[in-house]
């Protein structure tokens, strides 16, 4: 195809939009609406989802030595546990330590639990077990438990709370995809059913298209066109809507600092939100426009 | 040209709209199909640019087989040929300059032969002067008449028009015969399909007459009632 004539495909894609003026703003309109409340939804669906994962990372495993253990076999536990598979780290918190801790705690809320131990240290030396992934807490817990480890007097892995948060996550993953796909499905549609309109409305143009020899690909370009410009500009607005929402709520949300927000890994970058929903929008527009004419041209 | 054998057309239905038609039209000739509604002009009109094929027979139209044809080589079978309409088929939103260089622009052609051909062919049917307005400010017959500068062209060997004068009063319908007789005198086989008496008789040509599908009479100079036959 020659310059020419792809420039004359796109001015006729831009006269098309230009001339179904109405038609042009509410097919607009609408993708910017479906695909903010898809961008929107999966956004949400993905940072609630980097929250629900970066939680386990706060719960370690604590195992606690027999008090009778000494500094041999406190460091004999730490390299064994150092070496089942799945963990990430150990940490040795000795009784000495948890004392004086102990005592920081006792002058901070004015009380006298170590005075009045008189010089005892009844507190066990303690290992903390970080897991490289939550969903193999459980078996580093039990490795832990068993007669392997004679020295652990008891492990306490929080083992409730993880298993809520997993569950969490995997509604959230679950939940979130469906309703993702069925807003997918529906954006399709608007873009499906406003070429499908303009094919209507531009019949007579493309019967003549046809009558004078124009090409397949000739005829189908500039609705292609416009199917893409449909997604791609509806996608630039929603983009641009989401990420004045995700500001301001961001804002919002740094007034309630809290523990159970930090450690959350900052979300991707505000280009890179533009740049996937505006491919996205593109994409689904080439698609559906694919589909309509395909469908649709054959009844002109 | 035009070649046609024992060609028949059937619908879905059953319903037979040619029946075991064979013609043959020379390069350069003038042909009228005629025959009342319903008697397979259109039908056999259609299967010349190419929007059906037979059911049975053969048709080859500028040495090309119709039905053998593959969808993609149809574009440019139908850039060597023009298509009028009864309803003109043309874009309201486009000037009369626009109109006729659509069908040149459709086919990629570059700005500055579409500047040089526009002017010809607006010229062979005598409306250059219009070439700014919009259909809407033209008359029927003007309207008609920017339809077959758009057929012309892409340089068509044959021009095919399917009831040209359906919509025309008997004087502009005249007209436009003139403007088609002009054109076969420059070379274009032209065949059209007409219930225009006065068009027929106007100047005698080729006439083929067309019945329940079937040909039932083709005569060299020809009316449109037969000499034999009274008009009913």
């Amino acid at each position: 195809m020659s310059f020419s004539a792809f420039a004359f495909l796109v001015d006729d894609a831009a006269k098309s939009i230009r001339r179904n003026g109405l038609m042009s703003i509410a097919a607009l309109t609408t993708v910017t609406v479906a695909m903010a409340v898809l961008g929107g939804s999966l956004f949400t669906i993905y940072r609630l989802k980097q929250f629900a994962d970066s939680q386990p990372r706060r719960f370690e495993i604590l195992a606690f030595v027999e008090p009778k253990a000494d500094a041999a076999a406190v460091e004999s536990v730490r390299d064994r546990a150092t070496r089942i598979p799945g963990v990430a780290a150990v940490r040795v918190y000795t009784k000495d330590q948890a004392l004086r801790d102990l005592q920081a705690e006792d002058r901070r809320q004015h009380t006298e639990i170590v005075a009045s131990l008189e010089g005892i240290n009844p507190l066990p030396d303690r290992i903390d077990v970080r897991v490289s992934d939550p969903a193999v807490t459980v078996r580093v817990a039990n490795e832990l438990r068993s007669p392997r480890f004679p020295e652990i007097e008891q492990v306490r892995d929080e083992n409730d709370a993880l298993s809520k948060l997993i569950a969490l996550s995997n509604v959230i993953r679950n939940v979130g995809g469906a309703v993702a796909v069925l807003l997918f499905i529906a954006t399709a549609f608007v873009i499906q059913n406003t070429i499908r309109l303009t094919i209507y409305a531009r019949r007579r143009e493309i019967r003549v298209m046809q009558l004078v020899g124009a090409t397949s690909a000739f005829i189908r370009l500039p609705f292609l066109l416009e199917g893409t410009f449909y997604g791609a500009a509806g996608a630039t607005a929603a983009a641009c809507l989401v990420l004045f929402v995700v500001s301001q709520v961001s804002i919002y949300v740094r007034q309630f600092q809290t523990p159970l927000t930090q450690g959350v890994p900052p979300a991707v970058s505000s280009g890179v939100i533009v740049v996937m929903m505006v491919t996205t929008g593109a994409a689904v527009g080439i698609a559906t426009s694919v589909i309509s004419l395909r469908r649709f041209l054959r009844k002109v | 040209m035009i070649d046609l054998h024992n060609v028949s057309v059937e619908y879905d239905e059953g319903h037979s709209a040619l029946r075991g038609v064979s013609l043959h039209v020379e390069d350069g000739e003038f042909v009228f199909i005629i025959g009342a509604t319903g008697a397979g002009k259109s039908t056999l009109l259609k299967l010349l640019y190419r929007e059906e094929t037979p059911t049975q027979g053969r048709v080859v139209v500028n040495g090309s087989d119709v039905a053998a044809m593959r969808p993609g080589d149809v574009p440019r079978f139908r850039r060597r040929m023009g298509v009028v309409f009864q309803d003109f088929g043309l874009l309201p939103g486009l000037t009369v300059f626009e109109n006729v260089a659509f069908a040149l622009r459709v086919t990629g052609a570059r700005r500055r032969a579409i500047r040089a051909r526009v002017p010809e062919c607006l010229e062979t049917v005598g409306l250059m002067a219009r070439c700014d307005a919009f259909p809407g400010q033209l008359s029927g017959g003007e309207q008609q008449r920017v339809a077959i500068a758009r057929a012309l062209a892409n340089h068509p060997a044959l021009l095919v028009a399917d009831e040209p004068t359906g919509n025309l009063d008997p004087a502009t319908s005249l007209g436009i015969a003139e403007v088609l007789y002009r054109i076969n005198e420059a070379g274009t086989t032209v065949v059209v399909s007409t219930h225009d008496h006065a068009m027929v008789d106007n100047q005698p040509r080729r006439v083929v007459e067309l019945a329940a599908g079937e040909v039932i009479r083709d005569e060299a100079q020809g009316t449109y009632q037969p000499a034999a036959r009274p008009e009913a």
